[in-house]
């Protein structure tokens, strides 16, 4: 983030373009549009801007945060790149990326891995996409407040905190569209494994797929919050026999629309309202 | 002279490293937008690599004067709440081009936030929050509206309705979250389309405030043949309104939601899979 790493980075972006004619990546790339770069860990973000990683960072810390949003508008696009925290074990308490009490933080393309919790961002008006959050002991997302919206992002492989009995791969308030997750287990011996436990009222799940969760008893889906409607949502588990719950509703206005669910004990319960929804 | 092996060597870096990422427009970009109010009257990619702001009260922030033009915000803000309440400002405004797109941008504080006119338009990805009396409007045809986030809606002093998005588009999975509206017996619309054929799919409205004897429409199609599809509208109280409300021939609801309007569905011609709680 020091002038001389902004000064480097517009010389190897004028570099690149005397490659223009050659094969290019897959997409563009954000880096003329940063603020600034994050090129080492543990850090703070206290300026609003778009924020960008343009390598790899890990840390080996085993509380605080690797990244701290500390602003409002502040999106942080890592470009693909990874916050690694697996370095400090599964005893860690960190967090990958965290905001509390900001807003309108946008996170994506971004790869978390290793964490107490992948991303948690406190406030409201956040935005998660389009990342990959992989091998974090206890939540993959974790977000609270107004207006989140969490989309297009592969949650992978969540839990193993020492001791730990419950993993989610999404905990607390955001319409969650189009995710993925994918291996949700505990540590502990008859530990919860949730894929999306969701606290806030008048949301919506939509178009999720949520299968791999390891338990004697795991929940698909909890909705904790009421008028929350679940609508073209895949869940299925891996037991050899069918345990735990796929959509558990608060019965409070929970509608469920033509969602899926196979592997569960219970498939649907508490749907105050609801069509076209299957279960073998 | 002096900087070529420095430059041949972060080039070597560059093609060994093959970035990967995502969309942006910098480096493709006709030019940057530094100040405001702004006129483009070049066609191209045009954008920000700052927040911009202004306190106009009238015309457009930056108003777009020619075809084809796109303007990516880089997640930048377009700002003009220091214009107060009253303003009667554009935050992006077009009145009859063609095939501009917005992306990316933050609008907050305009009268309407973007206003288009013309056809082909295409705006995605944007934030707009405390616009006072329109989020996004469109008018002509051959528009697309899609993934924007529209929040805190309304304000203007005597406006007798506000709206989060509205005019001809296809409106696909936006999040209208907030409209409200300040003059006795106002009436607030989440999603508004007057476009025959159009699809509304995917969207989620919710915390519409009409005020005394007005009403909260979540969806109103003001069109022949639209097809409303997967939809979740949603109140925190139980308010007079309408979920979904059509005064076209021939619409199409299916697989949408509506909690807590006095009347979930008015005048889907053709219904399936609709829930109403």
């Amino acid at each position: 983030m020091s002038p001389l790493s902004t000064r480097l980075g517009t010389a190897g972006l004028l570099a690149a373009g005397l490659f223009a004619g050659l094969p290019t990546p897959a997409h563009a790339e954000i880096y003329a549009a940063c603020t600034g770069f994050i090129d080492s860990l543990p850090s703070v973000i206290t300026e609003q801007g778009n924020w960008c990683l343009r390598k790899d960072l890990s840390t080996a810390i085993t509380t605080g945060r690797a990244i701290h949003i500390d602003a409002n508008n502040v999106t942080l696009d890592c470009n693909g790149f990874k916050v690694g925290g697996l370095a400090a074990g599964p005893g860690s308490t960190a967090e990958g990326i965290y905001a509390a009490n900001q807003f309108n933080a946008t996170v994506r393309n971004c790869t978390v891995r290793g964490f107490e919790n992948g991303i948690y961002l406190h406030g409201g008006g956040h935005l998660v996409e389009d990342n990959r959050i992989e091998s974090n002991l206890y939540t993959g997302v974790q977000m609270y407040g107004d207006g989140n919206l969490v989309r297009r992002n592969r949650i992978l492989d969540t839990g193993g905190a020492t001791g730990g009995t419950a993993s989610n791969g999404f905990y607390g308030h955001a319409d969650l569209i189009d995710n993925t997750i994918a291996g949700i287990f505990t540590a502990a011996p008859d530990g919860n494994a949730i894929g999306m436990y969701l606290s806030g009222d008048n949301l919506e799940i939509s178009g999720n797929r949520i299968r791999g969760l390891v338990s004697d008893e795991p929940t698909g889906i909890i909705v904790a919050g009421a008028g929350v409607t679940l609508r073209g949502n895949n869940l299925s588990t891996v037991a050899l026999v069918p345990v735990g719950t796929g959509i558990g509703g608060s019965g409070a206005a929970t509608a469920c629309v033509r969602n899926t669910v196979a592997g569960f004990n219970t498939a649907y319960s508490s749907c105050e309202g609801s069509a076209g929804n299957l279960a073998p | 002279m002096r900087f070529l092996p420095a430059l041949l060597l972060l080039s070597v870096l560059y093609c060994a490293l093959a970035a990967p990422a995502r969309a942006e427009t910098i480096a493709t970009c006709t030019g940057t937008i530094d100040q405001l109010p702004a006129t483009i009257d070049t066609q191209g990619t045009w954008c920000l690599d700052h927040d911009v702001s202004t306190a106009i009260t009238g015309g457009g922030a930056i108003t777009i004067a020619t075809n084809n033009v796109t303007i990516d915000c880089n997640g930048f803000k377009v700002g003009g709440l220091a214009a107060g309440e009253t303003s009667q400002a554009i935050g992006i405004l077009a009145v009859d081009q063609h095939n501009v797109t917005i992306r990316n941008c933050g609008v907050r504080g305009f009268h309407r936030g973007i206003a288009l006119g013309g056809g082909g338009h295409l705006v995605q990805g944007n934030r707009l929050d405390q616009n006072l009396s329109i989020g996004i409007a469109m008018f002509g045809d051959g528009h697309h509206v899609q993934d924007n986030r529209v929040f805190d809606t309304g304000g203007a002093p005597a406006a007798p309705s506000s709206y989060g998005i509205t005019g001809s588009a296809d409106m696909i999975g936006n999040t209208v979250d907030g409209v409200f509206a300040t003059a006795t017996d106002a009436t607030v619309y989440g999603i508004v389309t007057f476009e025959s054929g159009s699809e509304v799919r995917g969207n989620r409205v919710r915390n519409l405030a009409p005020q005394g004897a007005g009403q909260a429409y979540g969806l109103f199609a003001g069109a022949d043949y639209v097809t409303l599809r997967g939809n979740t509208l949603s109140l925190v109280v139980e308010t007079a309104g309408k979920g979904i409300h059509s005064t076209g021939a021939d619409t199409f609801c299916t697989d949408n939601v509506a909690i807590r309007f006095d009347v979930a569905y008015s005048f889907c011609t053709h219904g399936f899979s609709n829930v109403s709680l």
